[in-house]
């Protein structure tokens, strides 16, 4: 018999840190947050595992932490994947209603999906998602083709697919836990669904998560992800720049960024300066307030100027009235969602978790673990509507004998 | 050809991905979760094995002696019987007459054999039998019948046998009575006994009856009772009497269909009267008359033992006086 409560561990492996938060998930449907745990990562750079044993480690030792916040073994791992080996393409197809009488039928869904998933991809690489668009029928969007009446249906299918290697190493990091990846949740899928309503990806809305190695996008339409991309900049590219451009070492530079970073050069006194460290220490220095801000905009701006150059002729503002939101470790520096919003030529936001979601969770860098959580409660009926089964009695009985 | 024949096969899916990892490769906390899960395993195995084969042992067996799995508790020795009696009956008579083997198991015993084991003695009246699985014995409650008379038996070519007689007319072999408590019981006579199929003879259908008289006598006139020595039933069926033989009177006539105590207190009133006035030896009493009570009294000798027959007591003249 299976159990009817379950508690599943959904894992971050950053650039940054590793997150982990376990959910008890009741007859699917209800879901408890019981357990979180993190730890520093190792051995992880934008987004690639690169030292297999360091990044176990820190794995390992943020699911244990989770586990025993929860009290309990974790079942099941719902994964995140980010990294630049991340790329999508929209593959569309179309079938000609099968009824003599028009009447759209589940073979004539099943047959148009199936075509529009059946790319090769080259080798080496494998799907992460196939994230269905709505359907057209003769021209007009249709949510739930079956049963209207109609001569060509359409269906276009955006496939997320990604190194074969590289998402091994992800999922071994987690077998040598001994646990089993149940799903496997593009980051900005999962952090997307966290941070914006249905209404506002009906209507048209454009989330990036800004993390410390790269930025995911995922740009809905329709209530649907219409694409989905990952930039290999994150954070840790401003903190760079610092570096480089003011002659600090990393951890300086880090300092700065955090203090006094901004997506949006304001400072216009030239004499306005910073220390460094402030506490008159032996090698505190000044440095100019406008410098680290100049930056630090100028990165934030390239950062947006190369999601907006991927998503091309996709994203067009008109389209997307609910504009940019962001989430992710790295957009908490002041001024991201203006920058964001002059370069998209669209409002932009910060992130904010639903209204269940615990304070102590509620900022951004949760954002993609509890979207998993969310995420995969709900993934199985949003990517295949069409391998749907009959139901009631007859559905049964036809099962049975279909089966016999 | 269809249109779904001519579709590619999906491309190689995350899923595909063997999840799997080198032992090697798995951290120490790795190792101790799939060694907990690798005992989780086994135990749910030897589980199913286990009921499996409990299954398979089950369905065996109730193949080849369903009976086995009526009596679970077959391996349950018999460590004691307890025993309990209103009456006289012992130990010993117990042992013998229930005859268990010494490896009897508890749930092996048939009840209904051991009930009827003890039924078929005739002393006894009713036997409650009862499994005590708190201590593993058996525990035997007995009620007893209650000897009213004797009776001496004696079949073709066999010697006389003594027999009891109870108030339901259940004729058997008294075992375990006191010989003075016999000797104070009268001798029935008077009765033909039928053999029957269980209980050696058929019950005697006047005694209940007859009991009546020897439990009336024996509480209001238990003097006269203590001479009482043949109490005869040949004439309950024809003329509704029953004679008693005493050593005090010889012949003494009870009808049964009329109230014993009323019988019983004329009885004494004579005596005593008979005795205040110096009257010589009674002969016969008949209280079978209603108002009527004629006497019969010695003339001569003495009275004889009660042995001699009513029919000669009747051959001589005797007289007569009504009260």
């Amino acid at each position: 018999m299976i159990s009817k409560t379950r508690l599943i561990g959904a894992v971050e492996i950053g650039t940054s840190k590793v997150t982990v938060l376990v959910g008890e998930l009741t007859r699917g449907r209800t879901l408890n947050i019981v357990g979180f745990g993190s730890c520093p990562a190792r051995g992880v750079i934008k987004g690639a595992v690169v030292d297999y044993k360091e990044a176990s480690a820190c794995t390992h030792s943020a699911l244990q932490a989770a586990e025993e916040g929860a009290g309990a073994p974790v079942d099941a791992v719902y994964l995140a994947q980010t990294g630049a080996h991340l790329e999508g393409f929209y593959n569309e197809a179309s079938v000609n209603v099968n009824a003599a009488d028009n009447c759209v039928g589940a073979l004539d869904i099943d047959t148009a999906c199936r075509l529009a998933m059946a790319k090769e991809l080259p080798a080496g690489r494998a799907v992460v998602h196939h994230i269905r668009r709505p359907f057209r029928l003769d021209g007009r969007l249709v949510p739930d083709p079956e049963h209207l009446v109609g001569q060509r249906l359409e269906v276009g299918y955006w496939t997320v697919h990604g190194s074969e290697a590289k998402i091994g190493d992800h999922i071994h990091v987690i077998t040598g836990f001994n646990l089993r990846v149940d799903e496997l949740i593009l980051s900005s899928l999962a952090a997307g669904t966290m941070v914006t309503t249905p209404e506002e990806r009906q209507h048209g809305v454009l989330v990036l998560d800004v993390g410390c190695g790269t930025t995911d996008y995922v740009l809905y339409h329709d209530g649907v992800a219409y694409q989905t991309g990952v930039v290999p900049v994150g954070g840790d590219h401003f903190t760079n720049d610092l570096g480089l451009g003011l002659r600090l070492t990393r951890p300086q530079a880090e300092k700065l960024k955090l203090r006094y970073g901004s997506a949006m050069s304001r400072s216009r006194d030239k004499h306005d300066k910073v220390w460094l460290n402030g506490d008159y220490s032996v090698g505190d220095r000044q440095f100019p307030r406008q410098s680290i801000e100049q930056i630090t905009a100028g990165r934030a701006r390239e950062l947006f100027e190369v999601v907006r150059a991927k998503l091309g002729a996709a994203f067009v503002p008109e389209q997307t009235p609910v504009g940019v939101v962001l989430t992710g470790g790295a957009a908490k520096m002041p001024g991201m969602d203006e920058a964001a919003g002059k370069v998209f030529g669209v409002s932009g936001r910060l992130g904010e978790p639903a209204s269940w979601v615990a304070d102590e969770l509620r900022d951004p860098g949760f954002s993609t673990p509890l979207g998993l959580l969310y995420f995969g409660l709900n993934s199985q009926a949003e990517r295949q509507p069409a391998a749907r089964r009959s139901g009631g009695l007859f559905g049964s009985l036809k099962r049975i004998l279909a089966a016999s | 050809m269809s249109l779904s024949a001519t579709i590619p096969p999906p491309s190689r899916s995350w899923k595909d991905i063997r999840q799997g990892v080198n032992p090697r490769a798995m951290s120490r906390e790795g190792h101790r979760r799939r060694m907990v899960a690798g005992l989780k395993f086994a135990a749910v195995c030897a589980l199913v094995l286990g009921g499996a084969a409990a299954a398979i042992e089950v369905f065996l067996t109730w193949e080849s002696n369903p009976a086995r799995l009526k009596d679970p508790g077959q391996s349950i020795p018999l460590r004691q019987v307890i025993f309990s009696t209103d009456g006289v009956l012992d130990r010993p008579w117990l042992n013998q007459t229930l005859a268990l083997s010494k490896r009897a198991s508890l749930m092996n015993l048939d009840l209904a054999v051991l009930e009827s084991r003890l039924l078929a003695s005739g002393q006894v009246q009713a036997v409650v039998l009862r499994r005590r699985f708190a201590d593993n014995s058996l525990a035997v409650t007995v009620q007893e019948r209650t000897p009213v008379a004797r009776l001496m038996v004696q079949g073709k070519g066999d010697s006389p046998r003594l027999r009891l007689a109870a108030r339901d007319g259940m004729v058997y072999e008294g075992v375990g009575y006191e010989p003075a408590v016999l000797e104070r019981l009268p001798w029935l006579a008077g009765v033909q006994l039928r053999h029957s199929a269980t209980h050696g003879f058929e019950p005697i259908a006047e005694m209940e009856r007859t009991a009546d008289l020897l439990r009336a006598a024996q509480a209001m006139v238990p003097e006269l009772f203590a001479g009482w020595q043949v109490v005869s039933l040949a004439r309950f069926a024809s003329d509704q009497e029953i004679l008693v033989r005493s050593t005090l009177i010889p012949e003494i006539v009870f009808d049964v269909r009329d109230e014993f105590p009323r019988q019983l207190a004329r009885l004494d009133y004579i005596v005593d009267f008979l005795r205040s006035k110096g009257a010589p030896p009674l002969q016969r009493i008949d209280l079978a008359l209603g108002g009527q009570v004629p006497v019969e009294l010695q003339e001569t000798a003495p009275l004889r033992p009660a042995r001699a027959s009513p029919r000669e007591t009747a051959s001589q003249p005797k007289p007569r006086r009504d009260f």
